[in-house]
């Protein structure tokens, strides 16, 4: 089972696993203890809204980064993961928009997002609805991934994203509706 | 609707769960990459803690954490149409160069000046230390020159809130003697706007003005594209906004026509900000009223030249030019693509093609590709408008305006392998 992240920023010393060298002043051992819980929790949501595995680990680890730099400047390091949570976000909605620099074709961006880690993982193999999804506005992407894949409340994903709970309902709502566009014709299709 | 909804959830589980824990690379000391990626302070003590706790899970048993591939550039020899000079430098090839680095023993940024004809370093001069290494080579510092080529400004973007995405930018003066010896930085006082993503920076003709351009990051969810003035010795500003949720992102500034007329690369995203249309040159006339940045004068709307899409452009000083690097992959396809990298010469009123002035050829593999794309670009042209700094396949200049248009000759400033992303004569 997982440790929950407010116990393990809270704990009050370098606990079985701490790692030689670190010690409980030290915020390298509070962020390897978060790194520990949630890298993979993190990664994979960072994989749900840019797309691909390197890019995603690269925006976590520039989370846990920030994270380290900003730990004596955190007004509650309880709020660690939330912090982290809201800079892969932030992290990714920053690659998108690079990317929009960078890439410039639909076919290129399309042909070039994976590299063999993600052939590993299969996401070539997405079903047609991630690719819908995929295809939403990064805003609604990144609201349905909290609410649906996170499993968020309005209230905690209008926290993450810094914004109000209505714009979370109604970018919600306009994600779902987008997607449910999709699935008359798929369940067609599948007939 | 909750159909939707519990198929999303599932399919988003599924996917999220295809990335299992043996498929990730441990928290690593980030390396220098030679791309436009700022990167922020080495989180050296965690990551040792990491990989200690990775070599233990590997003793015990535990899924190992895989390798990750390593993204050094595997492209082949790039050709050149015609190739790069050796000769002897003309005479009217301004005599300095300056690129930012990390100094040998890897701690803070320099600003390191260069003779132009030999290449050899002539002097360094330290930029606080406080930055993070890995900015000095990956587009995280910025160069720009007056027209005396003796007056230089250096701008490092800075601390970063973790809910914006943009950084702080603090700008720094110097000036270097006639034998290229520079003298101490001098922060200027004037603080431009904060949460912003800095696209580049330059100096007016006449060093009096800087002008920026940036992704203004206030708020994250719509980061408004800007173009601010700073008037050097007032400390006043001036700034252009595209419209709100337009999308424009704009590239360098560079300035013509006596400190009047700024030009910029645009690009509109598309609403997904997957999707993108090419990049084209817009005018901007400070001395018209106004501030809206997209009132200005589209000269190449297409970001179409000669097949190939314009990644970076910088107006010649009298106005009457613009010199574009564009790119253009022949294999899109494939895991190796064949780019060809061309600069050329438009004619700023009408944005017509002038004349193809250098072709580059190389095949990449992917993510070497995608460095090199970021990294493309006009860097600096001289006061006269004849040379440019160009960042190709290779770094070097270029004549673009010159008695040999088209003269290449690579010049030293990044280790084998990286890209120059901002240079400055």
């Amino acid at each position: 089972m997982e440790a929950d992240p407010a116990d393990v920023i809270r704990s009050p010393g370098p606990g079985p696993r701490a790692a030689e060298g670190a010690t409980a002043d030290d915020p390298a051992w509070y962020v390897t203890e978060l790194f520990r819980a949630h890298h993979l929790e993190l990664v994979r949501l960072a994989v749900l809204i840019v797309g691909d595995l390197a890019t995603a680990e690269d925006v976590v680890q520039d989370a846990f980064e920030q994270l380290h730099r900003r730990w004596r400047t955190l007004r509650k390091q309880s709020s660690a993961l939330d912090y982290a949570r809201s800079a892969v976000l932030n992290g990714s909605r920053s690659v998108l928009r690079r990317r929009s620099v960078a890439r410039r074709h639909e076919a290129r961006i399309s042909a070039s997002s994976h590299t063999d880690a993600d052939a590993a993982v299969g996401f070539e193999q997405r079903s047609e609805l991630i690719e819908a999804f995929r295809r939403l506005p990064a805003r609604q992407r990144e609201v349905l991934a909290l609410r649906y894949y996170v499993d968020m409340s309005v209230a905690d994903a209008a926290a993450t994203l810094h914004i109000s709970e209505g714009a979370v309902r109604s970018t919600a709502s306009r994600g779902l509706d987008a997607l449910a566009r999709i699935l008359p014709a798929r369940s067609s299709k599948e007939a | 609707m909750p159909d939707v909804e519990n198929q999303l959830r599932e399919e988003l589980k599924r996917a999220a769960e295809r990335v299992q824990p043996e498929l990730l690379r441990p928290l690593q000391v980030p390396t220098r990459r030679p791309s436009w990626r700022p990167r922020l302070l080495p989180l050296t003590a965690a990551a040792a803690v990491i990989a200690v706790i990775t070599a233990g899970a590997l003793v015990a048993g535990l899924p190992a954490a895989h390798q990750p591939t390593a993204q050094q550039p595997t492209a082949q020899q790039p050709t050149a149409q015609r190739p790069a000079v050796s000769g002897p430098a003309p005479a009217s090839l301004p005599r300095f160069y300056v690129t930012t680095s990390s100094p040998p023993d890897g701690r803070g940024i320099q600003a390191v000046v260069r003779a132009s004809a030999s290449g050899q370093v002539t002097g360094t001069v330290p930029a606080p230390s406080a930055i993070p290494v890995e900015w000095a080579d990956s587009g995280g510092t910025f160069v720009t020159a007056a027209a005396d080529d003796r007056s230089f400004i250096i701008g490092v973007q800075g601390d970063q809130e973790p809910t914006k995405l943009g950084m702080d930018l603090r700008l720094f003066r110097f000036a270097i003697s006639a034998a290229g010896k520079p003298g101490h930085l001098t922060e200027l006082a004037a603080a431009l706007a904060r949460n912003q993503t800095t696209e580049g920076i330059a100096l007016s003709p006449d060093g009096k003005l800087l002008a920026v351009s940036m992704m203004n990051d206030d708020s994250p969810a719509d980061p408004v594209a800007a173009i601010q003035v700073l008037d050097l010795a007032t400390g006043a500003t001036r700034t252009w906004t595209a419209p709100a949720h337009s999308a424009y992102i704009p590239g360098p500034p560079s300035w013509a026509d006596g400190s009047r007329v700024i030009a910029f690369t645009w690009l509109r995203s598309t609403q997904s900000g997957l999707m993108s249309a090419p990049r084209g040159i817009q005018l901007l006339n400070t001395a018209a009223p106004g501030d809206n940045l997209a009132a200005g004068t589209v000269i190449v709307p297409s970001g179409e030249v000669a097949a190939g899409s314009i990644v970076s452009a910088l107006i010649t000083p009298d106005g009457r030019d613009v010199i574009v690097v564009t790119w253009r992959d022949l294999t899109p396809q494939a895991s190796t693509h064949t780019v060809v990298v061309q600069f050329a010469e438009l004619q700023a009123a009408t944005g017509r093609l002038v004349r193809l002035l250098y072709t580059q050829t190389g095949r990449y593999a992917e993510a070497p590709f995608t460095t090199l794309q970021d990294s493309l670009g006009v860097l600096s042209l001289g006061s006269q408008g004849r040379y440019a700094l160009v960042q190709g396949t290779q770094f070097g200049w270029l004549d673009v305006g010159g008695p040999d248009p088209g003269r290449f000759a690579p010049l030293p400033a990044v280790p084998a392998g990286q890209y120059v992303n901002f240079a400055a004569w």
